[in-house]
């Protein structure tokens, strides 16, 4: 090209003035100039390495030559522009764009460009840095830190990471997810405005932070919209970065809460036991007074013993008449209640003991298909006119799907426990006139490790608030005298304490209730 | 007639059986603890059958019954006891007592424990 032979006899400056040439030639990065029509005047030995071009291919030639594809297409607009606006967009500035190799490859550089007009020259200056090195660094920096936020992404724990002004600078899914939010949506938010209950413990996480003191907060109770919940809260400040900063971890623990509440509660069952033992004796003396005493009281205004004659004769008492006197009074059925107090009152007592005998117990293999007959034949004979209910009226379901296996229970216990679900479900159905055919379906099933054992019954159901205590001592809705409310609880214990399995219920209040009872197949004790 | 030893702290205890026996038509007398109980066999009392309760301040009911049989072979016992984990013991299941005789307490109905009374005055 004639113009490249033209440009190259140019004497320019740089090349007059050893000192410039050497400032240019052993720079680090590249410098090339190109005159106000983008054609090359300079290239550097660094630019030459970096471009893959000896300087004599490139001199003269439109710098577009050496820009990536995006901006080599609008080169000459931008410098058209710029020389008739003088507004620069990049002169003066510099900004990262896209090189290209004599290969063909495109690389990312930092370019910064200054206008010159020195001596007969008029053009510009670029200088170039190559950016490959570090926007590999910035990707691996990208990477690190996706992996760590996909880290924090999969405890389930709501992590937050908070500034020493509690504002939000990083979060984790879960958090989000509590709060029904993007993750992006969270940073910048103060920490209190997405998470209002930690408003009460605002104190201890900026004293956390600033005094680089971890603090941990067990059990808070929340009160929100889904009952209540408990939370685990811990605050690790930040130890590693120069400004204050810190990490809150929230836990959901209404699970073990409520986990842990029934072990204290199975735990105080025992003790119920442990206790009952030592009353039972000083209980059972009084008790005995009580009904004795009552079954002398009537014995001694029968006419057939003979003294009870002679002494009413002795002071000058109409026996027959002080009988119908008692009759009309009542005073015989105040004794017979005390009598009937004084035997339920033993009841709850034998059942409290029935903990403490529990120690003692004997684990046999043991057919519960065998063992569901037997407890039915027992049921059967349990008419209870006082308590209202005929078991004979109401239908029994056989629905039996397992082998012949043999499970190691301590049958007697078993045998309790299916006895009271299956009065507990006769009683409820009694108490539900609507229903016309009653009936308990005993299901029989193999699952994993365990039998199940369900009973079914088509009765009234259990509202929420009772199936929630149903397996509490002491906790009945039979009326004063029918039930201990220890029948339940004391199944329960049978169970899950001394056969490792498992007794749950299900309900639908209208339709009926359903008793889950799993025993561990395969285990010996 | 047949005599009934009943031994028990507690006075309405022996009281209540001591009426529901005598109405029974048995003889009944009444000792508050085993030492008053060995006192009055000593003393010569007759007893056929003894009732015995087992906890007891002083010598123990177990230890009463070894005593009293001791003093004489002949009489038999029923035991009346509120520990509901009672077990009867070898030493006593050697001088004849077995769980027929092991009445607990809340004995809410007499009438057994009055039957097991007369068997046993009758030698059964």
């Amino acid at each position: 090209m004639d113009t490249s032979v033209d440009q190259v006899q140019r004497v320019r400056f740089w090349s007059t003035d050893p000192r410039v040439r050497g400032i240019v030639d052993n720079v680090a990065d590249a410098v090339i100039a190109i005159d106000i029509h983008g054609n090359i005047e300079m290239f550097n030995p660094v630019a030459e390495r970096l471009f893959g071009y000896p300087s004599e291919e490139v001199m003269g030639r439109n710098i577009k030559l050496l820009a990536g594809p995006d901006y080599s297409r609008h080169h000459d607009e931008y410098l058209a522009r710029y020389l008739e606006t003088k507004e620069p967009h990049i002169i003066g500035i510099g900004r990262e764009v896209e090189g290209r190799r004599k290969d063909g490859t495109v690389f990312p550089i930092y370019l910064s460009v200054g206008e010159i007009e020195v001596a007969e020259f008029h053009g510009f200056i670029g200088i170039i840095h190559d950016l490959t090195a570090q926007k590999e660094v910035e990707k691996a920096l990208l990477s690190a830190r996706a992996h760590l936020q996909d880290i924090i992404d999969s405890m389930p724990s709501i992590l937050v990471g908070v500034d020493e002004k509690g504002i939000i600078t990083h979060w984790n899914r879960s958090a989000a997810a509590e709060r029904g939010m993007d993750i992006g949506e969270g940073i910048g938010q103060p920490l209190v405005k997405l998470f209002p209950f930690l408003e009460r413990q605002l104190g201890d996480i900026s004293g956390a932070i600033r005094e680089r003191h971890p603090v941990r907060k067990e059990r808070l109770p929340l009160q929100s919209g889904s009952g209540n919940r408990f939370i685990d809260l811990v605050v690790y400040p930040l130890s590693s970065a120069d400004a204050l900063g810190g990490v809150v971890r929230i836990d959901d623990v209404t699970e073990r809460v409520r986990i842990e509440e029934m072990m204290v509660q199975t735990e105080k069952m025992m003790s119920v036991g442990g206790l009952a033992a030592g009353m039972a004796h000083e209980i059972n003396n009084p008790l005995g007074i009580i009904a004795q005493s009552c079954q002398n009281l009537v014995r001694r205004l029968s006419d057939e013993i003979p003294k009870n004659r002679e002494v009413a004769d002795n002071v000058g008492l109409d026996l027959e008449a002080m009988r119908r006197y008692m009759t009309e009074r009542g005073l015989f059925q105040f004794i017979a209640g005390m009598q009937e107090a004084t035997e339920r009152a033993g009841r709850i007592v034998t059942e409290m003991l029935a903990y403490s005998r529990r120690s003692t117990s004997s684990f046999v293999p043991t057919s519960l298909p065998e063992l569901v007959e037997t407890v039915l034949h027992l049921a059967s004979h349990d008419y209870d006119v006082k308590k209202n209910y005929d078991f004979r009226r109401i239908t029994i379901e056989r629905d039996y799907d397992v082998g012949s296996d043999l499970i190691f229970c301590e049958a007697m216990a078993i045998e309790q426990v299916l006895l009271n679900l299956l009065k507990n479900a006769a009683q409820a159905m009694a108490g539900n006139p609507l229903q016309t055919s009653p009936t308990i379906t005993l299901r029989l099933r193999e699952e994993e490790q365990w039998l199940r054992l369900e009973v079914i019954d088509n009765g009234p159901g259990i509202s929420a608030e009772v199936r929630h205590r149903l397996f509490e001592p002491f906790f009945t809705t039979k009326p004063v005298g029918m039930g201990t409310g220890l029948g339940l609880a004391v199944a329960y214990f049978i169970v899950t304490e001394q056969h490792h399995g498992r007794l749950e219920v299900d309900s639908i209040p209208g339709k009926g209730s359903k008793f889950t009872l799993r025993l561990p197949r395969h285990e010996e004790h | 007639m047949a005599s009934v030893l009943i031994v028990d702290d507690e006075e309405l205890i022996s009281s209540n059986l001591a009426a529901y026996l005598e109405d029974e038509g048995l003889e009944v007398d009444v000792a508050n603890s085993a030492e008053e109980a060995l006192r009055k066999v000593e003393a010569g009392l007759r007893v056929q059958v003894c009732i015995m309760d087992m906890r007891l301040p002083g010598m123990n009911g177990d230890q009463a019954c070894q005593a009293l049989h001791r003093q004489d072979p002949g009489i038999r016992f029923l035991l009346h006891t509120g520990s509901p984990n009672y077990v009867i013991s070898p030493e006593l299941g050697a001088i004849g007592i077995t769980p027929d005789h092991l009445y607990r307490k809340p004995v809410t109905d007499m009438t057994k424990l009055a039957a097991t009374v007369r068997a046993l005055c009758a030698g059964r």
